[in-house]
């Protein structure tokens, strides 16, 4: 399809260039637009499914990726998974082609790749009863669309059964014998080639089995296809027996040996044991838990399955329609045609059991289902076609010069038909990209207040990819604070035996589960811990031992400020910023590390009195031994600052003192210039019963400053570290905020007349950027 | 692809270490060479078109779905003036075809039909689309690959400059003009080369397109494309481009003798000194573009279509180019060239007839008293000197615009009634006859400001973040930092070398047309320029482009012709060496 016009010359002799080119050629233009559109779908696909790629799982896998990192081992001593390794290794792939910000770009344009390889599936089975290229094209286009841009729950994710059933279809392909995309022609013998089909075909289904064992129902209606086509190549060549049965083994073989290749390789390592328990018992605790009988689960399964199509119906009419042609057509199909289209319902009976069986029907699971029915779809349109054809039509010649227009017009209406919304939002998204650092900067901006708080609060004693020990069943936390999690738990809820859509029980606890729990703490020695409110620490458990004698509560925050009568709930009527939430828990809590909190909270014994870096003649603020008291006079500056430091690592320790009924108040404001010049600056402020932290357009978190407990002054400590700052009074942190780099740090009073009392300053440890091995 | 062969030679004078058998290509190599060199030759246009394909794709994705852009297409005065004149619809004549605004874009917004996000899409597409024709056209028709690949790649990094790109973000007509002049270019190119009815109908077509978007392009054709037509005319009438010279008047039978006028030789002995010996050699001579093209211009006379030539029957081209008894025909076709260009005066015509009873031409002309006529003592005495009224509130007008000041402004101040009734009447007649008599005023001031065009002062016009989100291209800068003199010198110099190394007549159309860009260019940027002193970097960068267009292009082909002369001398003089 090269265009005619600027086809390979011949001769690279002047009088060629001159040769006028052929008057517009339609079917250049339609290959032209087709090219454009499919470059206008990529690109929509990998910016849409930037964001719709971070669903649970995959966040979760990345989490397990993300640890496998930083702390080593294999992918099963860094997290409870009760898949195959090719899911974990594809997320680390991803990893190794962006950095931690461009990873779901990574990701996405992974989930664009299976999709292609989804849709070369139902072409190469589409092949096999219309060999057009438009309309097989067409097809291809249809079922990327679907995989990538519409509203399916499946669509623009990379779950376990997203990649399986990209193998499946690299099989299928391999199967149905369109070896040009796998296996070059000028590769090898043809016996090599042969057999490199099937040896593929065969690991490619064994592997599917490995990542998600249900699968292991449509891997045996591919396998019984696939051994019929050696059959029949077999009856087609008597000659070649011998060939035959070492293609058959082959592909046995390299199933079983696809299949068995991760129990034995974990075995080998020594570690049979650990990927035992995940891959299997998990996945026995998986099925067991739901407490269903079979005949239950089937019932079950077949209502949600009657649901769901009821809420497809074309897809119904579709299946319909090909049943219909299947049992017309029959007598003329060659036998490869039929065993594709006794392929169909039967990979789709497979798939709807393989669905019934997992027992969650969710809707995400029928992506192994979509395929089967894809391939309907395109066999009864490529027979259709055929039969038009057969009777004379589309031969008209107009028809002939614009049906490679076909594919970029298919395009708009599939889009039309599923929804451009995330068609055009990923275009969108695409147009305003301006890289992943740009990416990752907007949206901390739109981060909410305590999320930044607490990322603050980590980032004075912890570096990124540093372990986090959260108590959550949340994916997200490890990533939002750039952290990975202190052990293989991930979530709490494999501790407790709390099956997903299941019943929760010790039964459920894999042997070994604590040990492993503390070994892993030990060894990673995490220097905060992280409570989501929804999921408190219960008590009288080894976790709750392990958290109340290694940490110590420093900080916590509500997502909302108390009301009127709230506040004179809880505090008798004194106004206070007091956090809320309705069960009296805050919403996030952080513990740090004991060691790390008396550090942050108690001043060292080696200290010095306060002296301010430098200071302008007409300040108003006058220190003297260890003193600032600020005045404001007409002859100072609006900006009447006090320096306190030109960089982070320092803590400053010392008194705000009351004034009559005044509690006191001033801003701690960090400030630099960006490398385009533009001033960054963020602020910590002492508002008399409030702390808070903001820049200079918002507060982010207004918290309790604590001062009102302490009727003469407040003593209060400030600490800078290399990324962050905190206000800390009472041995809590008030209020936290991450700093701009190279931050100038500066005091500005709140009031007319401030005094600061017993200022001393120490340097302050600053964590240490721990050695992150891919990023 | 290195075959098995080579890789065992490649092998053994590697163990043997022989260093100067490595450096000497076996025969082996040479074909693997050969034939990868080919592979990579083939697969060019493959990778040229889905390059293009994938170009303008992204192009369009990047530039036209930013989401404040969709929202927010409309930031310009003009803009809001625009869509409402294409809001009337082309049913009410009188209002659309003769209302306030060159009837080009609203005729475009209301083709389109839809939102301004739509208009810029389409506006962004259309962008991408006339820069990929000017570049295929220019890698179609240089003859020297490396100079064609060359220019193509800055016309590339020219149509990527957030510069020109910008203004087909916005919903004004700069946009549409700048893509129709780089079309126009490309079809006026193609024409030039192969000069048939079905690329004069482009020619016409983008042209027209071209005429309708601005005031100043209407004004450009009918001062450069009037006198081309007037030309044509009188040699027409004159018979001047009767009955022509060269291979087309040759009566020549014999291959021999239509190759020998082709190449330029004029008599047998200088034939006799080239190998030109029978008719096999004939054959070979087809190198020559002048053979090829003589054939060539024979074989679309004969048909009117462009007809391909290939290697294997060039001898039956020529001998049926032979045969065939020339006809009458001239450099240009002038005929429908001259019945386009009739078309292309009349609609200029048509355009400006349209903006005079409109009288949107007063805000030029207030703009242009009190930028330019007002703070020059020599304007001033020139305009008062011709009957301009001096009331005394014209003084505090200098340096402002109609709108200025309100109440005291041009539009509205009482005191100014007289003059602004002699400024909608005589004061336009004047303006004229100074672009005119004061032209080299004109032009000091526009090589004074010219600095200012030269600079990146598109950012101003930047709504959507098109410079932050265009491609960091390399020279970037440099690009648009060559001065007026530069370019101008740079059309000069292209055209005089042009017309030195032309040896056909393709070559003679490709100057004329060169000439003809560069001069309508500088009209273009001049009539910009002098046309309304409020805006002048909005109003000058479709001249601006032009011109630079015109300066690349005439240095890259006069480049083109440079290497194919010395390629041809190189080749003729080896072949001498060769012949014992």
């Amino acid at each position: 399809m090269i265009p005619r016009g600027s086809a390979p010359r011949e001769q690279s002799t002047p009088e060629n260039e001159l040769r006028p080119p052929e008057p517009i050629d339609f079917g250049v233009l339609g290959v032209w637009a087709t090219v454009a559109a499919g470059t206008l779908l990529l690109i929509s696909a990998i910016f849409q499914n930037e964001v719709n790629s971070q669903d649970w799982d995959p966040q979760y896998m990345r989490d397990i990726v993300e640890r496998t990192l930083v702390h080593g081992g294999s992918y099963y001593e860094n997290g409870i998974h009760n898949k195959g390794p090719i899911e974990p290794l594809v997320y680390h792939a991803a990893t190794l082609i962006s950095s931690y910000y461009s990873f779901w770009l990574a990701m996405s344009l992974f989930i664009s790749f299976a999709a292609i390889v989804v849709a070369y599936g139902v072409n190469a089975a589409m092949r096999e009863v219309y060999p057009g290229r438009s309309a097989r094209l067409v097809a291809v286009i249809a079922v990327f669309v679907h995989f990538t841009l519409t509203g399916a729950d499946y669509s623009g994710k990379m779950y376990s059964r997203n990649i399986a059933i990209a193998m499946q279809s690299v099989a299928l392909i391999l199967i149905l014998g369109d070896v040009r995309l796998t296996i070059p022609p000028s590769t090898g013998t043809p016996k090599f080639r042969s057999l490199a089909r099937w040896i593929g075909a065969g690991a490619l289904l064994g592997s599917s089995v490995q990542t998600v064992s249900t699968s292991a129902l449509s891997c045996a209606v591919l396998s019984i296809a696939a051994l019929r086509i050696i059959l029949i190549h077999k009856n087609a060549h008597k000659e070649a027996v011998g060939l035959v049965c070492r293609e058959s083994v082959a592909f046995v073989g390299a199933g079983a040996i696809a299949f068995l290749s991760a129990p034995i390789y974990y075995l080998a390592r020594g570690l049979g044991s650990v990927f035992w328990k995940s891959w299997w018992t998990y996945g026995q605790y998986m099925t067991s838990a739901t407490g269903k009988s079979l005949r239950r689960q089937i019932a079950v399964g077949w209502r949600e399955q009657w649901r769901y199509y009821e809420q497809r119906p074309m897809a119904a009419v579709s299946l319909l329609l090909f049943a219909g042609l299947t049992v017309g057509l029959w007598s003329r199909m060659t036998p490869i045609q039929r065993i594709v289209h006794a392929l169909v319902p039967a990979w789709f009976f497979a798939a709807s059991l393989e669905i019934v069986l997992t027992q969650r029907n969710s809707t995400h699971y029928y992506a192994v289902s979509a395929i089967p029915i894809a391939i309907g779809i395109s066999l009864s349109a490529g027979w259709l076609l055929k039969l038009i054809k057969e009777s004379g039509g589309l031969a008209q010649p107009w028809l002939l010069r614009v049906r490679s227009f076909a594919p970029a017009a298919a395009t708009v209406l599939i889009l039309m038909a599923s929804g451009s919304q995330s068609f055009f939002g990923g275009i969108r998204t695409a147009a305003a990209f301006a890289g992943t650092g740009n990416l990752n900067e907007s949206r901390r901006t739109n981060q909410d207040g305590p999320t930044r708080s607490v990322q603050a609060v980590l980032d004075l004693v912890s570096a990124d990819n540093d372990y986090l020990w959260a108590w959550t069943n949340e994916p997200w936390p490890y990533l939002t604070h750039h952290r990975v999690s202190a052990t293989r738990f991930i979530w709490k809820s494999f501790l407790f035996g709390e099956i997903y859509l299941g019943r929760t029980s010790s039964d459920y606890v894999l042997p070994g589960t604590w040990k492993w729990f503390l070994d892993d703490l030990k060894e990673a020695k995490p220097a905060a811990y992280l409570e989501m409110r929804k999921l408190p620490m219960p008590e009288g458990t080894i976790a709750a031992k392990a958290l109340s004698e290694g940490f110590t509560e420093a900080f916590s925050v509500a997502d909302r400020l108390c009301s009127a009568e709230e506040i004179a709930a809880i505090t008798g009527g004194q106004p206070t910023a007091t956090p809320c939430s309705p069960d009296g828990r805050p919403e996030r809590r952080v513990a740090l590390r004991n060691d790390l909190y008396r550090l942050l909270t108690n001043p060292p014994a080696a200290k010095t009195p306060f002296q301010p870096p430098f200071l302008d003649s007409t300040s108003g603020w006058k220190i003297a031994s260890g003193n600032a008291d600020f005045t404001r006079n007409p002859s100072s500056q609006p900006d009447d600052v006090l320096p306190l430091f030109n960089e982070g690592c320092h803590r400053l320790d010392g008194v705000l003192e009351r004034r009559g009924g005044d509690l006191g108040r001033f801003v701690l404001r960090f400030e630099s210039y960006d490398a385009k010049g533009v001033l960054r600056r963020t602020r910590l402020g002492f508002e008399g019963p409030d702390a808070i932290a903001g820049d200079d357009g918002a507060a982010f978190l207004r918290l309790d400053s604590g001062a009102n407990a302490h009727p003469k002054g407040t003593p209060f400590s400030i600490a800078v570290g290399n990324r962050s700052a905190a206000l800390i009074i009472d041995g809590k942190i008030r209020a936290a905020v991450a700093m701009p780099p190279k931050a100038r740090i500066v005091l500005q009073p709140g009031a007319d007349r401030v005094t600061l009392s017993s200022l001393t300053t120490s340097p302050l440890a600053c964590p240490v950027d721990s050695f992150s091995p891919h990023r | 692809m290195v075959s098995t062969a080579s890789h065992t030679q490649r092998a053994q004078a590697d163990a043997t270490g022989s260093s100067s058998e490595t450096n000497q290509l076996g025969p082996a190599e040479e074909s693997s060479l050969k034939s990868l060199t080919q592979k990579i030759e083939s697969c060019l246009p493959v990778f040229g078109f889905v390059l293009s394909a994938t170009g303008v794709a992204a192009w369009t994705a990047r530039m036209a779905f930013d989401p404040k852009l969709q929202r927010f297409a409309m930031t310009f005065p003009d803009s809001f003036d625009y869509f409402d004149v294409a809001r009337l619809g082309p049913l009410r004549i009188g209002e659309f075809f003769f209302g306030r605004r060159p009837i080009g874009y609203p005729l475009f917004i209301w083709a389109i039909g839809g939102t301004p996000g739509r208009v810029i899409t389409v506006q962004v597409i259309l962008y991408a689309l006339a820069w990929l024709y000017l570049i295929s056209t220019v890698i179609r028709i240089w003859r020297s690959k490396i100079v064609g690949a060359v220019t193509a790649v800055v016309l590339l990094l020219l149509g990527l400059h957030p510069k020109y790109s910008v203004w087909s973000v916005n919903t004004l007509s700069e946009g549409l003009a700048t893509t129709s002049s780089v079309a126009a270019v490309a079809a006026w190119l193609r024409w030039a080369t192969w000069p048939d009815r079905r690329r004069l109908i482009t020619v016409i077509a983008i042209t027209l397109a071209w005429i309708s978007l601005r005031d100043s392009n209407a004004v450009n054709m009918l001062a450069s494309g009037g006198g081309v037509f007037g030309l044509l005319l009188i040699g027409h009438l004159r018979g001047k481009f009767g009955p022509k010279k060269g291979i087309e008047h040759s009566t020549a039978t014999k291959p021999k003798e239509l190759a020998s006028n082709a190449l330029g030789h004029n008599t047998n002995e200088q034939l006799m000194t080239s190998d030109l010996g029978d008719q096999g050699d004939v054959a070979e001579t087809l190198s020559s573009s002048r053979v090829f093209e003589s054939t060539q211009i024979t074989m679309q006379r004969a048909d009117d279509e462009a007809t391909e030539i290939s290697p294997e029957n060039e001898t039956n081209l020529l001998i049926q180019a032979s045969v065939k008894a020339p006809t009458k025909k001239n450099l240009f076709r002038s005929q429908p060239l001259a019945l386009a260009l009739a078309v292309f005066l009349a609609w200029s015509s048509y355009q400006i007839f349209s903006q005079t009873i409109s009288k949107r031409g007063k805000y030029a002309t207030y703009n242009n008293i009190g930028r330019d006529v007002l703070p020059s003592p020599e304007l001033s005495k020139f305009f008062f000197a011709n009957g301009m009224p001096n009331p005394p509130a014209l003084a505090a007008r200098s340096g402002k615009d109609s709108w200025g000041d309100g109440p005291e402004s041009f539009l509205e101040n009482p005191q100014l009634a007289d003059f602004r009734k002699w400024a909608d009447h005589d004061g336009r007649s004047l303006i004229v006859r100074a672009l005119i008599f004061k032209s080299p005023l004109f032009w000091r001031m526009l090589s004074h400001d010219w600095k200012t065009f030269n600079g990146d002062g598109s950012w101003n016009y930047d709504t959507f973040g098109v410079y932050a989100r265009s491609p960091k291209s390399p020279g970037r800068r440099v690009l648009i930092a060559p001065t007026l003199n530069t370019l101008l010198l740079s059309c000069a110099g292209g055209f005089l070398t042009a017309i030195a190394l032309m040896k056909s007549r393709r070559d003679m159309r490709m100057a004329l047309l060169g000439g003809l860009l560069s001069l309508s260019a500088v009209f273009d940027v001049y009539l910009s320029f002098v046309g309304d002193a409020d805006e002048r970097y909005r109003h000058i960068i479709c001249g601006y482009l032009r011109l630079d267009l015109a300066a690349l292009l005439a240095v890259s082909w006069a480049a083109n012709l440079l290497v194919c002369r010395l390629s041809t001398a190189g080749s003729t003089k080896l072949k001498g060496t060769a012949t014992p």
